[in-house]
């Protein structure tokens, strides 16, 4: 049973690591006229398994590192863009007519929680630290994932449901739109482009090492660096034949659903199943 | 020792697998300023102002700009315009740049059948900057991009600066981003517009008079220069300088406020102006009472003006204020932007009122 949850837990987050890996590549290869995104993608994924191979400590320094210098840029940035937001389309904030597919708008969300199902896996050694360090992953994946969330929003009141669903990349068009005269930043764009090098380097590595973790407890084979090496190339392998953005966002869905099972449906049975042998004692 | 060794690997072919070594030279680049749309008889015609940066007074060595035209204009036609722009990256010996391009003109002809098709690739190409400014041209755009203002050295110069406010700002001048443009043209609340340029070559220089309103993407009419300022006050905008002129006197804005409601299927529409007398010659000091005459002067000026503007939106079907967002939240109901554009609100009734503070204006 352990061991299906391990499987699970590591199939979700390396399909992060393929959707984060592609996407990423998708977007520099565009805006920075690559033309073809095999390029940019060699290089993320060596980045994603160079990085992998630093140990967990050096991941949460350079998360640490990160919130302190993207993290403010990104939010002043998304605040000018509520110059240009329009109120009514935001509301009403619910509708049942747009919700056609219950199941399939519970995936996408999930999918934007899919760093979550990491923090299960990191093992700070003795009891207290580790709920120190489970809470505080916990706290910053969530905020994370709501300010995605308030990111989709913004998008919403800038550019309007209609046309906000035609964007790929919404929070890039969000910060395309923000013009600020006289600054020295020509274009935001650019802004985009190193802030979105900085999330990917922070998250993808660490999603790439958790998962990897998970499935060598899955084999039942020693978590070491030689077996990230070798599950890293083979990943990237994996992505570099197959890979492509039309086939990854066929398989937005999909991901959200093992998300849905790792983060939401297996702790609650491990809880409810906890609880009913608790109260047998 | 070895972790430093592997880092520099990983370093050095990181730079070459990101194509550093393949970089196009600025020197062997040709930027565009401004772009054109028009028809042709295979289907667009795409004209690009593009600049020569040793011509501009700011970049040629000499330190001053010369009589020479500091941009040319390169132009092919094609299907649509990504082929258009492909055959005039062809036919130019350096690569072409859009990321400096900042105004989209579209011809007339072209908007009245649909700018829709067209705007598709300036938001789809991530070279673009969804943030450039889209007007229309009477005639060909390329009478307004090869136009050399007296005042800046280029009329993409010119129109960024009359667009971006950072000049001369005023109520008049409505600009629209190309995205505000886009959105406009699919969501139901809102309907898109767009200033006319029109090129006055005996002052050598280029005139916004008028705005063209838009049926989702398709040009059905225009406003003036005046009703332009009463929509962007029904817009509740920003203040900008403006000047209103009644028949007795001028006036100054200082603080306006517009407030829309709907009640029994009926439009209110209520606003709040302060202002200021700017000119009455014959005059040095007004009294209460002919401070009251002259509000009453004002907002009866402006009550018709708004008025009119209503009925002429309404006549035209156009929604460019944006009531269509407002009465989708009013009813809570299935809303479609063509029943409300053809049905609803040109019979809809509406009540304006204005009520205007005047400042005690004192000469000197």
């Amino acid at each position: 049973m352990l061991k299906i949850v391990y499987l699970l837990l590591g199939l979700a987050l390396l399909e992060t690591v393929i959707w984060y890996n592609i996407s990423s590549a998708d977007f520099i290869s565009k805006t920075l006229m690559y033309g073809s995104e095999k390029s940019p993608l060699c290089l993320f994924l060596i980045i994603t398994v160079t990085m992998s191979l630093l140990p967990i400590e050096s991941h949460a320094r350079y998360a640490h590192l990160m919130m302190l210098v993207s993290a403010p840029i990104y939010v002043i940035i998304s605040l000018i863009g509520f110059r240009n937001i329009h109120w009514n389309y935001v509301l009403p904030s619910y509708s049942m007519q747009e919700l056609q597919r219950i199941d399939i708008a519970a995936a996408n969300l999930l999918f934007m929680f899919s760093p979550l199902a990491a923090i299960p896996l990191i093992n700070a050694g003795d009891k207290q630290q580790m709920r120190i360090s489970f809470h505080a992953a916990a706290v910053i994946v969530l905020v994370c994932a709501s300010y995605e969330c308030y990111m989709q929003m913004l998008g919403i009141g800038i550019f309007g449901i209609h046309t906000a669903q035609k964007f790929v990349h919404l929070s890039q068009y969000i910060i395309n739109s923000v013009r600020v005269e006289n600054f020295i930043i020509d274009r935001m764009i650019f802004f985009g482009i190193l802030l979105w090098t900085l999330t990917f380097v922070g998250t993808v590595p660490f999603l790439l090492r958790m998962g990897l973790f998970a499935l060598c407890k899955t084999i039942g084979i020693r978590f070491s660096k030689i077996t990230l090496l070798v599950g890293g190339v083979l990943v990237s392998g994996l992505i570099l034949l197959t890979g492509s953005r039309i086939t990854v966002q066929k398989g937005v869905v999909l991901f959200g659903y093992t998300d849905l099972l790792v983060i939401v449906i297996i702790p609650m049975c491990l809880y409810l199943t906890t609880l009913r042998k608790g109260n047998r004692q | 020792m070895r972790k430093s060794v592997f880092a520099m690997l990983v370093l050095v072919l990181s730079n070459l697998l990101a194509s550093c070594s393949n970089i196009k030279q600025i020197n062997h680049t040709t930027f565009v300023t401004a772009i054109g749309v028009d028809k042709s008889e295979k289907g667009v015609r795409v004209y690009a102002l593009s600049a020569i940066p040793g011509r501009f007074g700011a970049l040629s060595s000499s330190g001053g700009g010369g009589d020479k035209n500091p941009n040319y204009i390169l132009q092919a036609s094609g299907r649509d315009i990504g082929e258009a722009l492909f055959e005039m990256k062809r036919k130019n010996s350096k690569d072409l740049n859009f990321g400096q391009c900042q105004i989209i003109l579209f011809s007339e002809e072209i908007s009245k059948q649909g700018l829709n098709p067209y705007l598709d690739v300036f938001m789809r190409r991530e070279q673009f900057r969804i943030t450039s400014w889209i007007a229309i041209t009477k005639g060909s755009p390329d009478k307004v991009l090869q136009l050399q203002p007296k005042v800046t050295e280029s009329s993409s110069d010119y129109l960024v600066n009359m667009f971006s406010q950072a000049g001369s700002d005023t109520y008049e001048v409505l600009p629209i981003y190309l995205y505000e443009f886009f959105s406009y043209a699919s969501e139901p609340d809102k309907t898109p517009y767009a200033m006319y340029i029109i090129p006055d070559p005996k002052e050598a220089g280029l005139q916004q008079a008028e705005l063209a309103l838009f049926n989702e993407d398709k040009l059905v009419g225009k406003l003036t220069s005046r009703e332009t300022a009463m929509l962007q006050m029904l817009q509740n905008r920003k203040l900008k300088p403006t000047t209103i002129t009644t028949s007795k006197r001028s006036y100054q804005l200082l603080e306006q406020h517009t407030k829309t409601t709907f009640r029994s299927n009926k439009l209110f529409i209520s606003t709040k102006m302060k202002a200021e007398i700017t000119d009455a010659s014959n005059q040095s000091h007004f009294s209460e009472s002919q401070l009251k005459e002259a509000e009453e002067d004002l907002s009866d000026y402006m009550e018709k003006q708004l008025t009119s503007l209503l009925d002429s939106m309404q006549s035209m079907h156009v929604d460019p204020v944006g009531y269509g967002g407002k009465y989708r939240l009013y009813t809570k109901s299935s809303f479609e932007r063509k029943t409300w554009l053809d049905n609803v609100f040109p019979k809809m009734p509406f009540t304006v009122k204005v009520t205007v503070e005047l400042r005690q204006a004192t000469r000197y």
